[in-house]
């Protein structure tokens, strides 16, 4: 079937099986491969992107549901030139080792932040559920309240 | 192009022009000692095979045009944080800055066969003489063609941060080692003081950074090849279920999984 | 061969290779759900009350603000909270997993508006009997009159779910109420037109 929605700013119609995991259309047939495969079964967090805003884990997430929606992924985030607040935070307190999970952590940052400006070190518990094998966590917290500042002072010049 | 006869264990190889960037490229073979070869084997389990014909480099880096130094390598990062420390061995020999270095894991298809693995906490142990002696030779070079550049004797010149300075003039290693096309390889330089390190030792920002924040980085499962198949495992789902049958089937067209 | 194998591997490749293991057939075919014959008799309160004491009922109906699931009850993976709006936390909410329907793929079930109970409604260790007398109190029911909680009991999405559970992320079916779908819509109306008496116990 042919759906069509927003992929990081540009407008997007693939003709999959309505039931294809949005992870895999990301993945495969737009070649976004930011996005990472982690457990197939929504529980580790590497294929966390949005969707209208909302941190989604798109390997449970069946392509249909994205009709006409707004879906980012990592490579929509930022750019090199232009990072997203959670990048900047995640470079100062060099968070990434092997950088596999790190996409759907990010991913899930920022629609934390989005929605808690000052997350404190129980709100970043009770949201942030990834799961990083390298064990990045202690770097991670640092870098989501890092994040939220960054956040803060970026929206406060916009005004 | 190479003389093996005057250094011991390696051979270094110059080429010009290597892949499409590339002005100069500074490669070695490393041979390791049996001890070390165990030391893989119990990393390892299984021995890689060589399958070069022992002249190619397994490690080698480059003076990009812009003037960025790109290390080829035949380790991993797999999160260690080894692309790091090679950067930082390299930074302080070549004289450059550990951010103009980037270093990338050395594609197969170039026939870096040999080694092209991490394990065992030795890859940087390894690494670290063989390194060192490339840098410290490559800088040599770069200070010997910027010399005939510039007019003056090499002795006379300093290197930094990828810039060749002396009597009033300087020039980028970029700028010196364009079209070069014949090089001269000198006697391995004695290597600096450990203490006079300026990366090594000291804490710095990882070399991955920034293409790990933008989801760049291509990890096997994100590799795509021409006409490239899919395969997965089929693993029995009872203890001591044994091979019945297997047939082949034609798919044609992939559906949701 | 169970479905979900069959489809990694031939979807996956163009020329697949099937492997049949021995003993395997036989097992995945014993595995087909439970019959649709009820297995609860009595009164129409006892039917309903099987079903709405079921864990497919009483999981996301718990007395903490931590969902339950699976077969054995056990409390949500990953920390899983209700949040302010009953749909989960604010960047991890309900439906960053759960969609409008069950995912038979990844196992992770679906139905519209999936969400928690409100807290008024927490069932988790009450007694059938408790159970009942809260549906009935407007004051922990959400305001509802009778016939809007005999609506909810029958006619909402969520709840009707039960009888369509899906697969969990092994491809094992879960468990259905012991009261199929028909009968107990059935004992709910039959209960709600007597009277809707609360037994003793």
């Amino acid at each position: 079937m042919k759906i069509s929605f927003n992929i990081n700013g540009q407008p997007q119609t693939v003709d999959v099986d309505g039931n294809t995991p949005l992870l895999w259309v990301v993945r495969d047939v737009l070649h976004l491969k930011g996005t990472k495969f982690g457990c197939g079964k929504a529980a580790c967090g590497a294929c966390t992107l949005h969707v209208e805003g909302e941190a989604v884990r798109s390997c449970s997430y069946s392509v249909k549901f994205a009709e006409g929606k707004r879906v980012t992924t990592i490579e929509g985030l930022g750019t090199k030139e232009n990072l997203h607040p959670v990048q900047q935070a995640w470079i100062e307190e060099v968070v990434p080792q092997c950088g596999y999970c790190q996409p759907g952590f990010m991913m899930a940052t920022a629609a934390l932040i989005e929605k808690v400006p000052n997350p404190t070190d129980e709100d970043i518990d009770n949201n942030i559920v990834n799961i990083c094998r390298c064990a990045t966590y202690y770097r991670m917290r640092k870098a989501i309240h890092r994040a939220a500042e960054l956040n803060q002072s970026s929206k406060q010049i916009d005004q | 192009m190479s003389n093996s006869k005057s250094v011991s264990r390696r051979k270094f190889l110059v080429r010009a022009g290597i892949g499409t960037l590339g002005v100069l490229a500074l490669g070695t073979v490393v041979f390791r000692n049996p001890a070390r070869r165990k030391i893989y084997e119990l990393a390892e389990t299984i021995v890689p095979p060589y399958s070069g014909t022992g002249t190619e480099a397994n490690l080698w880096f480059e003076i990009t045009k812009d003037n960025q130094v790109t290390l080829y390598s035949p380790k991993v990062e797999m999160g260690q944080g080894l692309f790091t420390g090679l950067a930082q061995i390299v930074a302080d020999e070549l004289d450059v800055d550990v951010t103009q270095i980037q270093v990338i894991a050395a594609a197969t298809a170039t026939g870096i066969i040999d080694g092209l693995s991490t394990g065992g906490s030795i890859s940087v142990a390894s690494l670290w003489q063989p390194l060192r002696e490339m840098a410290a030779t490559m800088r040599e070079m770069v200070k010997s063609e910027a010399a005939k550049k510039m007019g003056v004797e090499a002795s006379s010149l300093t290197t930094s941060n990828g810039i060749v300075s002396g009597g009033g003039k300087s020039m980028t290693y970029a700028e010196a080692v364009a079209d070069v096309t014949k090089w001269k390889l000198p006697k391995t330089p004695a290597l600096r003081s450990i203490k006079n390190y300026n990366f090594v030792g000291k804490p710095v920002k990882r070399v991955d950074l920034v293409p790990k924040v933008l989801g760049d980085p291509i990890f096997g499962m994100d590799a795509e090849m021409p006409d490239m198949l899919h395969a997965c495992i089929v693993r029995k789902e009872h203890i001591g279920a044994t091979l019945k049958a297997w047939m082949l089937v034609k798919q044609n067209k992939c559906q949701a999984w | 061969m169970n479905n979900k194998l069959l489809y990694l591997l031939l979807t996956s490749m163009f020329v697949g290779v099937v492997l049949v293991f021995a003993n395997i057939e036989a097992e995945t075919n014993s595995q087909t759900p439970a019959t649709e014959k009820s297995e609860v008799e009595g009164a129409p309160f006892d039917k309903m009350m099987a079903v709405l004491t079921h864990k497919r009922c009483v999981n996301c109906h718990p007395s903490s603000d931590y969902p339950r699931q699976g077969e054995d009850r056990h409390v949500h993976n990953f920390g899983v909270q209700r949040g302010a709006d009953n749909h989960g936390m604010p960047a991890l909410r309900c439906e960053s997993c759960h969609q409008h329907e069950n995912n038979d793929f990844s196992g992770v079930p679906g139905a519209p508006e999936w969400s928690l109970a409100p807290r008024s409604m927490a069932w988790e260790g009450l007694s059938r009997v408790e159970i009942a007398k809260s549906m009935l109190d407007p004051t922990k029911n959400g305001g509802r009159t009778l016939e809007e909680t005999v609506h909810h009991l029958t006619e909402h999405e969520l709840v009707l779910w039960a009888w369509e559970p899906g697969v969990d992320a092994n491809g094992n079916p879960r468990e259905k109420p012991p009261v199929p779908k028909d009968e107990y819509i059935e004992a709910v109306k039959a209960w709600a037109a007597a009277g809707a008496v609360i037994p003793e116990k």
